[in-house]
C-alpha cells in the first residue's frame, strides 16, 4: 500500500518536469505524448512503402533490407529513451525536497529508494513501449506482407522487433542513469549540483544532434553490419540491439520462398542471400555481446545508483539549477557594453539568465540549435569545415549554414521568450506597471541579436578560412543582417516576452514536419540569392540593405500594434 | 515507556563541514510540556541542529536520544512520534493542498476513513477548506507554511520540533499559531520552538536557549535571561549575546539606502 503510493507519487514528478512551465503544463505535455505516438507511425509507413511497392521480394533482399530499417529505428529508441533520460535528470534520483519531506517520515529509506527504483524501470518501459508500440505492431507484418505462408511466422518477426527496440530504449535510459550516477559519485554532491545543469545541457545537445541526424544517415542497407570490423564505434550499442532482431528475425526469413527472379535480379539475390545468412552466426554473437554489455551496465549503473542513495541528500533546492558557469559576469559586462538604459538592460540580463539558468527555457534553444546543427552535417557537410577554395565558386551549400544556424538560434529563442520564466515573474512586472515595456522588450530582442552576431563572429573565422577574408566579411555581414531580420519576425508578436506564456499549437505535430520543411527550402533560397549577391560588393550591399529595411518595417509595424495592444488595455480600465 | 521519560536529548552534538564546525557541543533536554526556544541569528546553525535532532543530517559527533534510547541518524519509531516543520516550506507544487497530506497521512500509515474528517477540520480550521484543492505552485508563502503545520499535526506527534514556523504568517496566524503551541504543550506535549524573532519565543517559551557561531552561549529561563540585558529586555539580552549593535548596523543600511551620490 505505501510502496504504492509511493511509486505513483515518483511516475507524478516524472510527469510533472521542470522541462514544460508551470503554465498550460498540460497542454504541452498533451502535444509531447501526440507526437510520440503520431511521428514513430509515420516514420513506420514511410519505411515500409518500399516493402509493399516490391511485388518480387525475396528472402535476401528482406533480411538485408529489415536489419537497415532496424538500426534505424534501434537508434531512434536509443537516442529519444536517453534524450527522455536527459529531460528527466533532476528527477532520476532524490531530490533534496524528497529528502526533507520523506526523510522525516516512518518510511525507511530503502523502502523509498526502491520505490524511486521502481518508478523508475516503470517510466522508462512504459515511454520505450510507447515509443515503440506502433512500429513494433506495424512493421513486421509489412515487411513479409508479400509473402504467401504462415501467419503464425509474424509472431517472432514481432517479438523480434520488440525486444531489440526495448533493449535499445533500455541501453539509452540505463547509460544516462549511470553516467548521472557515475558524476555523482564522483564530483561530489556539491561540485554536482554547480555543473549538473551544464553537464545535462551539453549531453542533451549532442542527443539531438544525433536524433536527427540518425533517420537521415542511417537509412538504407546496413550491410557494414555484416562486414568484419565494419561497425563505426558510435554505432556498437545500435548495431548490437539491431543484431538482437537479425538474430530472432534471420531464422524466420530464412524459411520464406523465394519467388521465380528475372536473371538479373536472381544474382542480386542470391548475392544478398549468401551475404545474410552466411553471416547470421557472427550476427548472433554481436546480439550476444550487446546483451551482456547491457547486462553489465544495468548491473553497474543500479550498484551507483544505490551506493550514492544510501543516504539524505539535502543541498539547498535551486542549488542544482544554477545556469550556464559563467553567464552572469559576462552577460553583465555584455550588457553595460550594449545599454545605459535600465529597462533595455533589464530585459537584456532577464532573457540571458532565465535562457542560462531556466530548464525548460535551456531545453527550447539547446533543441533548436541541436537540429540546426544536425542539419547543416546533413545538408552542407564540408560547409563548416571547408578546405580553402582559392578562387573556386561558392556553391549554395556551403552558404546554407550560416543561414541555417541562424534560423535555428532565432526559432530557439523564439520559443524561450513565448515562455514566463515563471508564474511568479508576472506578477513582478504587474507591480511594475509602467510604459517602459517597449524598453523592456527592446532589451529581450537585443540578447537575441547579440546572440546572431556571435553566432556570425563564432563562424567566420571558418569562412575566411575557406573563401579568403572579403568573401567572408560579406558574407558574415549578410548574415548578421539576415538575423537581425529573423530576431525581429521572431520577437514581433510577443508583447511581453518571458512574461506571458502562449502555448504551442495543438497543430504542430501534424504541420511540424512540412513546416520544418518550408524553413529548409527558404533557407535554400535565401542562400542561393546571397551567392549571387556575393558576386559583387554592391550585391552584398544590396542583400544586407534589403534584410535591414525589412527588419525596421517589422520593428515599426510590430511595436504599433504593441502599443495599441496597450493603449486599448488601458482604455478598458 | 511513561510519559515523563519521553524525552528528547541532544549529547554533544558537532557538524562540521571540511572541517569547519557549524555546529558545536550542543547538548540540551526537552521534556514533555516543555516549549523550548531555540534562538540565534541568521547562519548560527539552528536549522542544522534540528536536521540532526531529526535524523535528516548525521551529527559528526555526539548523538541524539528519545527516552533514551539512541534515535541518532533517524529510527522509525521516533518518526512516529514527532511532527516537523521545516525552515523552507519544501512542498511539491505539483500536488494541491489536499493531495499532500493525503500522502503524508498515507506514508505515515494513518487510517484513510479516520484521517480524512480530521484533514478537513484541519483545513478549515487554518483558513485552507476553498484553496484545498488548488495547486500548491499557486499557494502563498503564508498557505504553505500552513499546509507544513497541518501536515506536522495530523498525527497528534509527542514531539513538535518548528523551525521557523511563523515564517510567511499573517498576523492573525501567528497569534493562533502562538496560542496552538501553549493549548499542546498543557496538554503534555513537548514543543522545540526555533525562530530570530525574540517576542515570539519571549511570550511562549518557558526556557531558552541561544546559539551563536554553532555554540550554545546561554540555556536557561527566559528571566534569567533578560537579567543579562540592564533594560531587562529579551530583545537587547539577546542582541549583546550574539554581539549585535542593531542601532549601528541600522544606520549604515539607511546610508547605503538613501546615498544617491
Amino acid at each position: 500500500m505505501r510502496r504504492r503510493l509511493l511509486v505513483r507519487h515518483f511516475l507524478n514528478q516524472f510527469v510533472e518536469n521542470d522541462f514544460a512551465p508551470d503554465v498550460d503544463r498540460h497542454q504541452i505535455l498533451a502535444v509531447a505524448a501526440a507526437a510520440l505516438i503520431t511521428l514513430p507511425l509515420f516514420a513506420t509507413i514511410f519505411m515500409s512503402v518500399k516493402f509493399l511497392m516490391q511485388p518480387l521480394q525475396s528472402p535476401g533482399w528482406t533480411g538485408i533490407t529489415t536489419m537497415g530499417d532496424q538500426v534505424v529505428f534501434c537508434a531512434t529508441s536509443l537516442l529519444v529513451s536517453a534524450a527522455i533520460a536527459t529531460l528527466e535528470w533532476d528527477a532520476l534520483a532524490l531530490s533534496p525536497r524528497d529528502s526533507v519531506i520523506l526523510g522525516v517520515l516512518p518510511v525507511p529509506r530503502e523502502e523509498i529508494v526502491r520505490a524511486k527504483v521502481l518508478a523508475l524501470v516503470t517510466f522508462a518501459a512504459a515511454f520505450v513501449i510507447a515509443l515503440n508500440a506502433l512500429p513494433i505492431l506495424l512493421h513486421p507484418p509489412l515487411t513479409v506482407a508479400n509473402f504467401r505462408g504462415n501467419p503464425l511466422l509474424l509472431i517472432p518477426l514481432i517479438a523480434a522487433h520488440a525486444i531489440s527496440t526495448g533493449l535499445a530504449g533500455a541501453f539509452g535510459f540505463a547509460c544516462v542513469v549511470g553516467l548521472r550516477e557515475f558524476l555523482f559519485l564522483l564530483l561530489g554532491e556539491r561540485l554536482f549540483a554547480r555543473v549538473g545543469g551544464t553537464i545535462r545541457s551539453a549531453l542533451l545537445f549532442s542527443l539531438l544532434v544525433l536524433l536527427v541526424l540518425a533517420p537521415i544517415r542511417l537509412v538504407g542497407r546496413a550491410t557494414w553490419m555484416l562486414e568484419p570490423g565494419g561497425i563505426p564505434p558510435l554505432l556498437e550499442p545500435v548495431a548490437w540491439c539491431a543484431a538482437v532482431h537479425t538474430a530472432i528475425a534471420g531464422r524466420v526469413l530464412e524459411v520464406l520462398p523465394t519467388p521465380d527472379l528475372p536473371e538479373r535480379l536472381a544474382g542480386e539475390e542470391s548475392r544478398l542471400r549468401t551475404l545474410y545468412f552466411h553471416n547470421l552466426p557472427r550476427v548472433n554473437a554481436l546480439a550476444l555481446k550487446g546483451v551482456a554489455i547491457l547486462a553489465g551496465l544495468l548491473a553497474l549503473s543500479t550498484m551507483i545508483y544505490l551506493r550514492n542513495a544510501r543516504r539524505f541528500h539535502l543541498l539547498p533546492e535551486g542549488q542544482g539549477a544554477v545556469g550556464l558557469l559563467g553567464v552572469s559576469s559576462v552577460s553583465d559586462a555584455v550588457a553595460s557594453s550594449l545599454t545605459r538604459r535600465p529597462a533595455t538592460r533589464a530585459g537584456l540580463l532577464f532573457l540571458v539568465r532565465t535562457v542560462a539558468g531556466n530548464p525548460s527555457h535551456r531545453v527550447y534553444v539547446t533543441a533548436f540549435i541541436a537540429t540546426g546543427m544536425a542539419l547543416v552535417i546533413t545538408m552542407a557537410p564540408d560547409a563548416l569545415f571547408a578546405a580553402p577554395g582559392g578562387d573556386r565558386p561558392i556553391r549554395t551549400s556551403e552558404l546554407v549554414a550560416q543561414t541555417l544556424m541562424l534560423t535555428a538560434l532565432v526559432a530557439g529563442f523564439r520559443a524561450a521568450i513565448r515562455t514566463s520564466a515563471d508564474t511568479r515573474a508576472a506578477w513582478v512586472f504587474g507591480i511594475a506597471e509602467s510604459s517602459n515595456h517597449g524598453e523592456f522588450r527592446k532589451g529581450v530582442r537585443l540578447g537575441v541579436i547579440a546572440a546572431v552576431i556571435a553566432t556570425v563572429v563564432a563562424l567566420f573565422p571558418l569562412h575566411a578560412a575557406a573563401w579568403g577574408l572579403s568573401v567572408a566579411t560579406a558574407h558574415a555581414i549578410n548574415g548578421a543582417a539576415l538575423g537581425w531580420l529573423l530576431a525581429e519576425v521572431a520577437c514581433a508578436s510577443v508583447e511581453r516576452p518571458l512574461v506571458w506564456t502562449i502555448p504551442p499549437s495543438d497543430g504542430l505535430n501534424t504541420v511540424g514536419v512540412v513546416l520544418l520543411a518550408a524553413i529548409v527550402i527558404v533557407v535554400l533560397v535565401l542562400s542561393a540569392i546571397e551567392r549571387m549577391a556575393l558576386t559583387a560588393s554592391a550585391g552584398t550591399a544590396a542583400f544586407a540593405g534589403v534584410m535591414l529595411l525589412a527588419a525596421a518595417g517589422v520593428r515599426y509595424f510590430s511595436e504599433r500594434n504593441h502599443r495599441a495592444a496597450a493603449d486599448s488595455r488601458v482604455l478598458v480600465r | 515507556m511513561t510519559p515523563d521519560s519521553r524525552t528528547l536529548e541532544a549529547h554533544h552534538l558537532v557538524k562540521r563541514f571540511h572541517g569547519h564546525a557549524a555546529v558545536s557541543n550542543v547538548s540540551f533536554a526537552l521534556r514533555p510540556g516543555e516549549i523550548l526556544g531555540y534562538l540565534g541569528p541568521n547562519g548560527s546553525g539552528k536549522s542544522l541542529t534540528l536536521k540532526m535532532l531529526t535524523g535528516l543530517i548525521d551529527p559528526t559527533e555526539g548523538r541524539v536520544t528519545y527516552s533514551g534510547i539512541d534515535v541518532t541518524g533517524g529510527n522509525l519509531d521516533f518518526r512516529r512520534r514527532f511532527g516537523y516543520v521545516p525552515e523552507e516550506p519544501h512542498l511539491y507544487p505539483f500536488l494541491s493542498g489536499r493531495e499532500y497530506l493525503d500522502l503524508v497521512a498515507g506514508l505515515r500509515d494513518l487510517p484513510t476513513r479516520a484521517m480524512r474528517p480530521r484533514i478537513d477540520a484541519l483545513l478549515e480550521r487554518f483558513g485552507l477548506a476553498e484553496a484545498a484543492e488548488q495547486s500548491i505552485s499557486a499557494y502563498s508563502k503564508g498557505m504553505k507554511q500552513k499546509t507544513l503545520l497541518i501536515a506536522a499535526l495530523m498525527h497528534d506527534p509527542e514531539l513538535l520540533i518548528l523551525d521557523e514556523p511563523e515564517s510567511g504568517l499573517d498576523v492573525g496566524s501567528i497569534l493562533v499559531l502562538r496560542h496552538l503551541v501553549r493549548v499542546l504543550a498543557e496538554r503534555g506535549r513537548a514543543i522545540l520552538y526555533s525562530s530570530h524573532i525574540v517576542e515570539n519565543v519571549e511570550r511562549l517559551c518557558t526556557r531558552v536557549i541561544v546559539l551563536s557561531a554553532g555554540r550554545v552561549i546561554v540555556d536557561g529561563s527566559v528571566d534569567s535571561i533578560r537579567t543579562i540585558a540592564p533594560s531587562g529586555s529579551l530583545e537587547e539580552a539577546f542582541a549583546t549575546l550574539a554581539a549585535q549593535q542593531p542601532d549601528s548596523l541600522a544606520s549604515e543600511i539607511a546610508d547605503i539606502v538613501t546615498n544617491h551620490a
